[in-house]
């Protein structure tokens, strides 16, 4: 029952007494959004108590309302251990402070006459509270380690519960007896926030961050030109330290994520056995294809005439790539009179390989620029961007005995032999010749 | 020798490449697209070269005629003259379904839609095919879905080059005012 | 002879050449335009991320035709980082040649060449040149379809001035092609003579340049780039400078985002990024890289003669610019310079459009 009132009850009475609480005292008593100052009537502890109590507390703020606002973000970040042991520490180090920095003054408070005529009961219910919390919350970041972790699944998805109105404690109720402590005072304290001091934490003054620079005037120019040497130094040594911490910082920051992979980009990959054998054989086929093309450099730089494809191979409609004399792609296609047409493939525009399709007007076209060059004669289709038709390359057939039965010359004439026999074109095959004044690149 | 080449001639004309899926993804995307979506070689697989029928060796011919077979979805293919991506449309939807795909090659994301996404990119393999972008390489994608997969993906390092990225220009501005300070400092003295 | 002297020593005047008038005396005007000065900056920073990227890149990559290609997949795929790396490359230099554009124009818009500046511009335009350079040798290094057949087609754009000229020297451009190429058609001995242009030969000429260029800016201030007088000036040291070192910031940013979450080849279709084959056929869509549009899509539209007039009467004009316009006013350059940032623009948006509109159908 206390359970359920501390971890359901409380939190929608704390919510409710926060907001008509502000909302009162925001609109009735809008000069009292303050902490009551007492800097005029003791200065010299409230530093040593105050500093250390609010940077403390903005960090440890921080830090709970990052994983509520940016989950996902906050799962990234701790995800990393550095990063995670990094903001932890910074967390327990900032809850030391608050409670020196609230040990300093509570004891102001106490030793100091002048203070207590301004002193409430209440301010002292604050101190206590506020000590406690802070207290839980070290014992629970030390005996229940990386809260950041565990919490945003178990803490977070509680008080969303609680926000989506569905009140779920299934995630807390089992939890060990400090953290539900932490958890219940805060709802306390945050129900006591319109009723005490602490309400001055809705009157920051952020629009210092925001406000349009002002020219203050003890830096203008006479000024800037007499200060003294000791000023200057002291003034350059300031810039220096904000430069020195900056980079620093920067340098941290892409240690983390960044500089440790240009590290890892020299150091190179460790393969396993199966990945460098996949490279190895890419690389292999590489060596092939590149094997491949010499000798066919090669076999062209030594043979007269260079066996293509077999006659019935080739078909007119589909051209087949072969390789010229001069080491370009060429195409061979078959005539109606079922002898091969061999032309150049290397567009006469700016040098793409034309492709091997012919369509329906007995055209081929070269992709880079759409050319059209007519398969049998090679010349370009008018308005092509090139005028120099495709060359036809010098060939000849032989039947299976080696004789030859028809050839072609470069200017794309064809002629057949005696020994010529269409019923037999199954057997032959057809080769390239080396024209004259052809070399070899 | 003669078996070989009868199963040459045989594997060629079953094994075609199915140009249609090529036409439809470019024409739908805009973007050149070739027989390397599915296939090995760029080429195609008729041929003598590499990932192409006329260079295979008996072990693969062995595994072609195994993925022929593989006519209802869910068969475990491996077939040479394949890529990932096209054993992996032969797993899903089965050979007799893919030839099927052909008269709609529209079809071919309805079946990919639940496929997943094999290289990781955050595109998946159905929505690559319409793109006309290569479903097998993590770097090739729809630029701007793959701009939004990786802002997400690396929000972590994003937040820290920022953050970097702010604090260097911070301390680099103040080193140089100080600099500037002290070099200041130093030509008065030297004047008075 | 003396002139020459002269000439140079009022272009170098050392007795300007010290601390107190070159960085700690130094100003710079502030007013509409002064955006315009932090695009050299820019521009220097970019070229240095292109240094240190390239190097990381030598580490692994290896120039032969049988291994270009591979050893740049295994920096995208294996090396740790390696897409990064290699991305950061292709993104700043692509933004290298966008800022390098926009310097151009605004400087010629602000009549920055004007005496004494002429040597500062003669540089600028030595290194535009070299960035272009710098572009299309690192085009050709990864040994892909649209690597080989885009420098195929641009060297062959050199031969085509044969037929113009008479015929005892029809042979030049060929000569000069196969001089660049080393050999009948782009192989082995492009890729090793487009290799040392990349990574030795011009980035020496680029050092040396960028060196002249930066001292002379020194030595003679930014240019006061309106008509009228300059009412208000900044510092040059620290803070112009600082705002400088901001927008480095602000581009390292960009870029490396850009690098890390856009992958510069998803622009290209895949096909094209296939290891360069020579005996297949030619993918469709081959195209220069997108700052050579300019003259591309004219190329493809207009007679050769015309735009090879165009571009190397572009380069005349540029390069004798402190001369040409010695008494233009700044509003003219202006208009001028709009002019070619408004054709620059159209063309490379939509240049395939008025491609397919000139030549009908698709």
């Amino acid at each position: 029952m206390i359970i359920q009132f501390l971890f359901i009850g409380l939190p929608y009475a704390a919510i409710a007494a926060v907001v008509i609480g502000t909302y009162y005292r925001l609109t009735r008593k809008e000069y009292t959004v303050s902490s009551l100052s007492s800097q005029f009537l003791e200065s010299k502890y409230l530093k040593w108590g105050s500093v250390p109590w609010h940077l403390g507390i903005l960090v440890i703020f921080v830090g709970h309302l990052v994983p509520f606002l940016l989950p996902d973000l906050w799962a990234d970040l701790v995800k990393h251990r550095s990063i995670l042991i990094a903001l932890e520490a910074a967390g327990f180090v900032a809850g030391v402070m608050c409670v020196l920095g609230l040990v300093v003054l509570i004891i102001r408070r106490i030793i100091t006459s002048t203070l207590q005529l301004v002193t409430k009961p209440l301010d002292f219910v604050v101190y206590v509270l506020l000590l406690s919390q802070i207290l839980l919350g070290l014992v629970t970041a030390y005996s229940y380690r990386y809260g950041s972790v565990w919490a945003p699944g178990t803490v977070y998805a509680y008080l969303f519960s609680v926000l989506r109105l569905s009140p779920d404690m299934t995630y807390v109720q089992d939890m060990p007896f400090v953290i539900q402590a932490h958890i219940a005072l805060a709802w306390v304290i945050l129900m006591l926030i319109p009723f005490t001091r602490l309400i001055h934490m809705f009157s920051i003054p952020l629009e210092y961050l925001f406000r349009l620079p002002q020219k203050v005037v003890w830096t203008n120019e006479v000024r800037w030109n007499r200060r003294s040497e000791r000023a200057q130094y002291m003034e350059s040594r300031r810039y220096f330290f904000r430069g020195v911490a900056g980079v620093t910082g920067a340098a941290g920051l892409l240690s983390f994520g960044v500089l440790e992979k240009s590290g890892h980009y020299f150091q190179g990959q460790t393969l396993d056995d199966a990945k460098e054998a996949a490279l190895l054989e890419k690389r292999l086929k590489r060596m092939k294809l590149t094997t491949e093309e010499k000798s066919y450099e090669l076999e062209r730089l030594k043979n007269e005439a260079i066996y293509i494809a077999d006659l019935k191979e080739l078909q007119p409609a589909t051209g087949k790539y072969f390789i010229d004399y001069e080491m370009r792609p060429a195409l061979a296609f078959r005539d109606a009179k079922g002898l091969p047409n061999l032309l150049s493939a290397k567009c006469t525009h700016l040098g793409c390989t034309v492709g091997k399709d012919v369509d329906g007007q007995g055209r081929i076209v070269c992709p880079c620029h759409v050319s059209y060059f007519d398969i049998h004669t090679g010349v370009p289709q008018a308005g092509s961007p090139t005028e120099i038709p495709l060359e036809h390359l010098a060939w000849h057939v032989r039947a299976s005995d080696g004789t030859i039965v028809a050839h072609g010359a470069p200017d794309g004439t064809v002629a057949t032999t005696a020994a010529y026999d269409a019923a037999k074109s199954e057997t032959y095959k057809v080769f390239i010749i080396k024209s004259k004044g052809v070399t070899v690149a | 020798m003669v078996r070989m080449i009868c199963l040459l001639a045989f594997a060629a004309t079953m094994l075609q490449a199915y140009p249609e899926f090529q036409k439809f993804s470019q024409t739908h995307s805009g973007r050149t697209v070739n027989c390397g979506m599915c296939h090995a070689s760029p080429e195609g697989p008729d041929g003598l070269s590499f990932g192409q029928v006329g260079s295979l060796d008996s072990v693969q011919m062995e595994l072609l005629k195994d993925a022929r077979r593989a006519q209802q979805p869910g068969m475990d293919v491996n077939n040479p003259v394949l890529n990932p991506f096209g054993n992996k449309l032969v797993r899903v939807m089965g050979v007799r379904l893919l030839v099927d795909a052909k008269k709609d090659p529209a079809m071919l994301h309805f079946y990919l839609k639940d496929a997943g996404d094999m290289d990781g990119d955050g595109v998946t393999d159905a929505q690559e095919f319409l793109d006309g972008t290569n479903p097998d390489n993590r770097y090739h994608g729809d630029p701007l879905a793959l701009f939004l997969t990786n802002v997400q993906h690396h929000l972590f390092e994003i937040v820290m080059i920022f953050m970097a990225t702010g604090a260097g220009m911070f301390g680099l501005s103040n080193l140089l005012m100080a600099f500037a300070a002290g070099g200041e400092g130093k030509k008065r003295s030297n004047s008075v | 002879m003396t002139s020459v002297w002269e000439f140079l020593a009022e272009r170098f005047p050392v007795e300007k050449m010290d601390l107190q008038h070159m960085v700690q005396g130094k100003t710079v005007p502030v007013h509409r335009m002064s955006w315009a000065y932090y695009l050299g900056g820019i521009t220097l920073f970019l070229f240095l991320i292109q240094v240190v990227t390239g190097l990381m890149l030598l580490f692994y990559y290896q120039p032969t035709v049988n291994d270009a290609f591979e050893s740049v997949q295994y920096i995208t795929e294996e090396v740790p980082g390696g897409h990064i790396i290699r991305n950061l490359h292709a993104w700043s230099a692509s933004a290298m040649i966008f800022f390098v554009l926009a310097h151009l124009v605004t400087t010629f818009a602000m009549k920055a060449f004007a005496k004494p500046r002429e040597v500062t511009w003669l540089a600028g335009i030595g290194l535009l040149l070299i960035t272009f350079g710098f572009g299309f040798s690192g085009y050709l290094l990864p040994w892909n379809q649209i690597a080989v057949n885009a420098t195929k087609i641009g060297l062959q754009s050199i031969e085509a001035m044969g037929q113009y000229l008479p015929a005892s020297m029809a042979h030049l451009p060929t000569q000069l092609k196969e001089i660049i190429q080393g050999e009948a058609s782009v192989g082995q001995a492009t890729l090793s003579r487009f290799f040392v242009l990349h990574v030795v030969v011009l980035p020496l000429i680029s050092f040396g340049l960028i060196g002249i260029h930066l001292f002379s800016v020194q030595l003679h201030g930014m240019s006061k780039g309106i008509p009228g007088e300059v009412k208000r000036t900044e510092k040059f040291f620290p803070t112009f400078i600082i705002k400088d070192f901001s927008t480095w910031g602000a581009v390292f940013f960009i870029m490396f985002i850009l690098a890390l979450t856009l992958p510069f080849d998803a622009f290209f279709s895949f096909p094209l990024m296939d290891p360069y084959n020579a005996r297949g056929s030619t993918p469709d869509g081959i195209k220069p890289e997108w700052y050579f549009y300019m003259v591309y899509y004219p190329l493809e539209m207009l007679p050769y003669w015309l735009v090879m007039l165009a571009v190397n009467g572009g380069i005349v004009v540029l390069l004798l610019a402190p001369w040409i316009f010695k008494h233009t006013s700044i509003k003219t350059l202006r208009m001028l310079a709009v002019g070619f940032a408004l054709y620059f623009v159209i063309i490379t948006l939509f240049g395939d459009v008025i491609y397919h509109l000139v030549k009908g159908g698709a």
